[in-house]
């Protein structure tokens, strides 16, 4: 009775054994796709957000602008944000000005988008 | 002979092992299943808004000459028209549903008529300047006209 037990024991250990290495893995799996996901999310916001900057500069509504978001990208306060949208002028002649814009993460500090972009003041030709 | 001696112990802790292993078991199942289910409706999500940003900005630059981009309002709904010779596209949410229709000029038609392209929960337009704010299911993006002077 003894013996037949402890071979139960045995089979449920390595069994139990076999499991959590498979939880392991699974779980590192379950989190990377987790990371994943939400990085495609953020981008995809981001780009939205910075193609739309690019046509309100153009359209020289800058004020119109939002520069500060939460965590699901909604407009805040500067205090809350999480994302910040950052417009850098790199070259500027008469007309043709020449521009970074791009979307920083406060909490990850990298930027998940950016873009050159050149536009002409006084007129919105796009040649 | 020496006698075994059976202890409760010697039945518990087996039981106590397999009751942890299926304890285990169902939080990973619970876990992936969870993990799945957000990334489905985050994907899900992502399509519904983006979609149709996507192909109303294509739309408005595909029509972008001087005067043939306006938005009108018809039946209390805001509607954009996309002016191309003797024809006008019109696009708009009815029904929870973003709709278009195009149409001989000076035709009338009824909103319902249109053809379904996706469902939105919202649907609003603004222009400034020439400049086009589409916003869908509280996503908003802009498009400046290249015919603005």
């Amino acid at each position: 009775m003894k013996k037949r037990s402890s071979l139960l024991l045995v089979e449920l250990m390595i069994a139990l054994f076999v499991f959590c290495v498979a939880c392991g893995v699974s779980l590192q799996s379950f989190a990377k796709s987790s990371s994943l996901s939400k990085d495609a999310d953020d981008l995809n916001h981001a780009v939205t957000i910075v193609e739309s900057t690019a046509e309100q500069l153009k359209a020289t509504q800058k004020d119109s602008i939002s520069y500060y978001y939460d965590s699901d990208w909604n407009t805040c306060n500067e205090d809350e944000a999480y994302f910040v949208l950052v417009l850098q002028e790199t070259k500027s002649a008469s007309s043709l000005k020449q521009c970074n814009i791009s979307i920083f993460s406060n909490k990850e500090e990298k930027t998940i988008y950016s873009l050159e972009y050149e536009y002409t003041t006084g007129g919105t030709s796009y040649e | 002979m020496k006698r075994t001696q059976n202890h409760v112990i010697d039945l518990l802790f087996p039981l106590i092992i397999l009751a942890l292993f299926t304890m285990c078991a169902f939080s990973v199942i619970s876990l992936s299943a969870s993990i799945y289910n957000k990334q489905t409706s985050n994907a899900e999500e992502t399509y519904l808004q983006e979609t149709p940003l996507a192909y109303i900005i294509e739309k408005v630059r595909q029509n972008d000459n001087e005067g043939d981009i306006s938005i009108i309002t018809k039946e209390d709904t805001q509607v954009l028209t996309l002016h191309n010779k003797d024809y006008t596209t019109y696009i708009y949410a009815y029904e929870n549903t973003l709709k278009e229709f195009t149409i001989k000029d000076n035709v009338s038609f009824t909103l319902s008529e249109g053809h379904d392209i996706i469902e939105v929960d919202s649907f609003s337009m603004k222009e400034e300047d020439n400049l086009f704010t589409f916003t869908v299911n509280d996503k908003s993006a802009s498009v400046l006209v290249r015919s603005a002077s």
